[in-house]
């Protein structure tokens, strides 16, 4: 495998937080603390605003992209909302009691893929919002992924569990991942934070962290590599206590699998993971990343959170008012 | 009289006294029957995600607010059993205090010192337990409840001194070494027991050492305690309680709480750790908030069906509240500039919410508290007068509560003459 070789491009500052970004061809769609998805178009290498996507409640905490323009999100509310070119195209209030954490469109477009705090993972007709199956699960769902065939899904919960799921919505297997979860005093920390499958789906990547510490959450962000039948192939620590969460991350076209890692305020990383080890064979500083979408083969775009977004008491802004952190998309190319 | 002073007096005749001087300070000259609970939050609850949500604001976070049992009063959607309680509950919601670092705030909130009056004031808990004293003969007046180590917390008395030191049940466990050894016999004990007072007396008179009197008390009260370890036994807590209160270490502590407050021991602290959420805060809040809204929904619960509102003060607190900026780690830091604390019973009128934010949350609007008028309202809910009674240091006399601050009269069914 070749070391990719990552390189920084101007950023692009955005007017508030956001929590999730995800992509399909040349559209990208940033998820915000406002209810509001932010859309871009890639054009000649460079972001172009496309417009907003409104009518979600509390933070848009994933999105879909689909064929066509086609947006799909869901909230912290419950709420999932799809729109075309920024107009409304269905709405399901209430989808969930609670939390919807993860949104995944199957590769051919049709199908959306729903999960999050309730257990429930949800299968919805793209284009109409239709529920088509709902499956309990149980836990708190935080990753999902689409296998790249279309014909089997891969949810991943807070304590560690994989469970896997035909396109129909039936339970095919299960499995635990150790290392994932840890109960610290009163709190629950952990979880699996990203599955994506590999080439040819004969490898599931599974990463988040190894807690450590609850409260603060010092945790060491974490890689494993499954065959998926859950055996486990590599399994690699990114970093140290403070380096926290994988929480993001796509497949390269060559091969290897893109991550990004974010803990205490001011650290992070985009990493290069070697799929013959599990382990970084390149890496590139970024600050607080939370959010990763890959632009072929070389380019990714990566979410973050404006550097010194944190500290204790008052912090002013050059007005004396306080300030705000706002998100930063930052496109890094790749050679 | 000279609290501070070496004089040696007996544990049983110093503490019948305390208590007939409380009595006499309470209202109505009768002894009094207040009793306190604290519930301390160690690290900083965020007031957005429990008493002061802001849903849609920038800084509001992914959370909802609710309604609660009082129309118009909205908790975040984190506290749905406590918000079935509201009606009992005062939230003051315009706390705005000196300190964002724990090694200064944790201090000065429990010493309700507001700005620092250069002397080491005791905690809440620890001066309480000095002006009310023990409510039930033989009872310890002031224990805390803590996850760890147990054993007698001296840091918290401050100039009161070692004797007056609350007795903390590590993981809510009997004292260490509670039991007499099975090798010597009850007369053997009372023999070294003595010879230990003695010992101590001469020491005392030596060494001018506080300590020296916390110890020999110590052994003192574990004949007390040793009568009733059913108190300070969780495994004896009843199962079909400790569902309700939940089965995790802050839920089995306040249970606990409430049965020795039942017993008669006046002042009780409960001690929770791990609210500090720098990071991942909003998960984190979906882990913590749930682990506090049962118990306390459940206590709230028990104490007004036995009638103990009436004279038990329930305060939640910590020692700052959480930023509205929400940071790199998708947490919250400190933030002293506007929070909440909660409180019910013993004579605070409930089913408010007093004081106000701006609509992010980022200040009081209008008139802001400080700690020093949390504890010149909560004496006076424990009819203690911060205006007729003060501590006295080597012939200096001090104060209950800050004199920049005063009771806030909106808390209070009886507010004292000097409160606004």
């Amino acid at each position: 495998m070749k070391t990719a070789v990552f390189k920084g491009l101007k950023p692009l500052n955005l007017d508030s937080q956001m929590a999730c970004l995800a992509s399909r061809g040349d559209l990208l769609a940033a998820g915000g603390f406002d209810g509001v998805a932010r859309l871009f178009r890639l054009e000649s290498r460079e972001l172009k605003e496309a417009g907003t996507c409104s009518g979600l409640s509390g933070w848009v905490t994933c999105l879909a992209c689909g064929e066509g323009g086609l947006v799909a999100g869901a909230d912290s509310q419950g709420n999932a909302m799809a729109w075309r070119g920024g107009k409304p195209l269905w709405s399901r209030k209430a989808l969930s009691p609670t939390w919807l954490r993860k949104a995944a469109t199957s590769p051919d477009g049709a199908t959306l893929a729903l999960a999050g705090r309730d257990g429930t993972l949800r299968l919805l007709a793209m284009d109409s919002g239709a529920t088509r199956a709902e499956l309990p699960i149980g836990d708190d769902l935080m990753a999902l992924a689409w296998s790249r065939d279309g014909k089997k899904l891969a949810v991943g919960g807070l304590r560690g569990g994989v469970t896997i799921v035909g396109a129909g919505g039936a339970k095919q297997a299960s499995f635990e991942v150790p290392g994932f979860f840890k109960v610290v005093r009163l709190q629950e920390v952990g979880g699996i934070r990203v599955l994506e499958w590999g080439p040819g789906d004969s490898v599931l990547a599974a990463a988040g962290a190894e807690p450590v510490t609850g409260g603060f959450v010092e945790a060491i962000p974490k890689v494993v590599l499954l065959a998926p039948g859950g055996k486990v192939l590599h399994e690699s620590k990114l970093g140290t206590e403070k380096d926290g969460f994988a929480l993001a991350g796509a497949w390269h076209p060559e091969g290897w699998l893109a991550l990004v890692v974010s803990g205490q305020p001011g650290s992070g990383k985009l990493h290069q993971v070697d799929p013959g080890t599990g382990k970084p064979a390149g890496s590139l500083a970024v600050v607080n990343p939370h959010g990763l979408a890959l632009g072929g083969a070389d380019l990714a775009f990566v979410l973050t959170t404006n550097a010194n977004s944190s500290g204790n008491g008052r912090v002013k802004d050059d007005k004396g008012g306080y300030r705000a952190n706002h998100s930063v998309l930052s496109g890094i190319t790749i050679s | 009289m000279n609290f501070l002073s070496e004089h040696r007096f007996s544990r049983r005749s110093w503490l019948a006294g305390m208590a007939a001087m409380a009595g006499g300070l309470a209202r109505g000259n009768t002894p009094s029957d207040k009793q306190l609970l604290l519930i301390w939050l160690d690290g900083g609850l965020s007031q957005l995600e429990s008493w002061d949500p802001k849903p849609g604001t920038r800084f509001g976070g992914p959370f909802r607010s609710i309604p609660t049992s009082v129309t118009g009063i909205r908790y975040s959607e984190m506290l749905p059993l406590t918000a079935r309680h509201a009606d009992k509950i005062a939230v003051v919601r315009n706390m705005s205090t000196q300190d964002n670092s724990h090694s200064a705030g944790v201090a000065r909130i429990q010493r309700g010192d507001p700005k620092n009056r250069g002397v080491d004031y005791p905690y809440l808990n620890v001066a309480a337990g000095r002006w009310l004293g023990p409510k039930a003969a033989g009872m310890p007046a002031s224990m805390v409840i803590k996850p760890g180590n147990g054993g007698f917390l001296v840091s918290e008395t401050g100039f009161l001194g070692a004797r007056h030191a609350s007795l903390a049940l590590g993981d809510g466990k009997p004292p260490p070494l509670l039991d007499r050894s099975a090798d010597i016999t009850a007369a053997e004990d009372d023999a070294r027991l003595s010879l230990r007072d003695t010992l101590d007396r001469i020491g005392a008179k030596a060494r001018g050492s506080s300590l020296a009197v916390a110890n020999s008390e110590t052994y003192r009260l574990a004949e007390t305690l040793r009568s009733r370890r059913d108190l300070f036994d969780p495994s004896r807590l009843d199962a079909k309680s400790v569902e309700r209160y939940g089965d995790w270490d802050l839920g089995r502590h306040i249970l606990q709480a409430r049965g020795l407050l039942e017993a008669g021991v006046r002042i009780v602290k409960v001690i929770s750790y791990g609210w500090d959420s720098h990071g991942d805060h909003f998960n984190g809040s979906m882990s913590l908030m749930p682990k506090l809204d049962r118990p306390l929904s459940a206590l709230l619960e028990d104490l007004s069906a036995r009638g103990m509102l009436d004279h038990v003060l329930v305060v939640v607190f910590s020692e700052f509240g959480r930023t509205p900026r929400i940071n790199g780690h998708l947490g919250r830091d400190h933030w002293p500039e506007a929070w909440s604390v909660a409180m019910a019973g013993a004579g605070i009128i409930p089913g408010q919410a007093v004081g106000e934010t701006t609509a992010d949350g980022v200040e009081v609007k209008g008139q802001a508290f400080d700690i020093g008028h949390m504890f010149h309202t909560w004496f006076a809910a424990l009819g203690v007068s911060t205006s007729a009674v003060h501590y006295e240091q080597n012939g200096q006399p001090l104060p209950l509560a800050h004199e920049g601050t005063h009771a806030v009269r909106a808390l209070l069914r009886r507010p004292p003459e000097h409160a606004k």
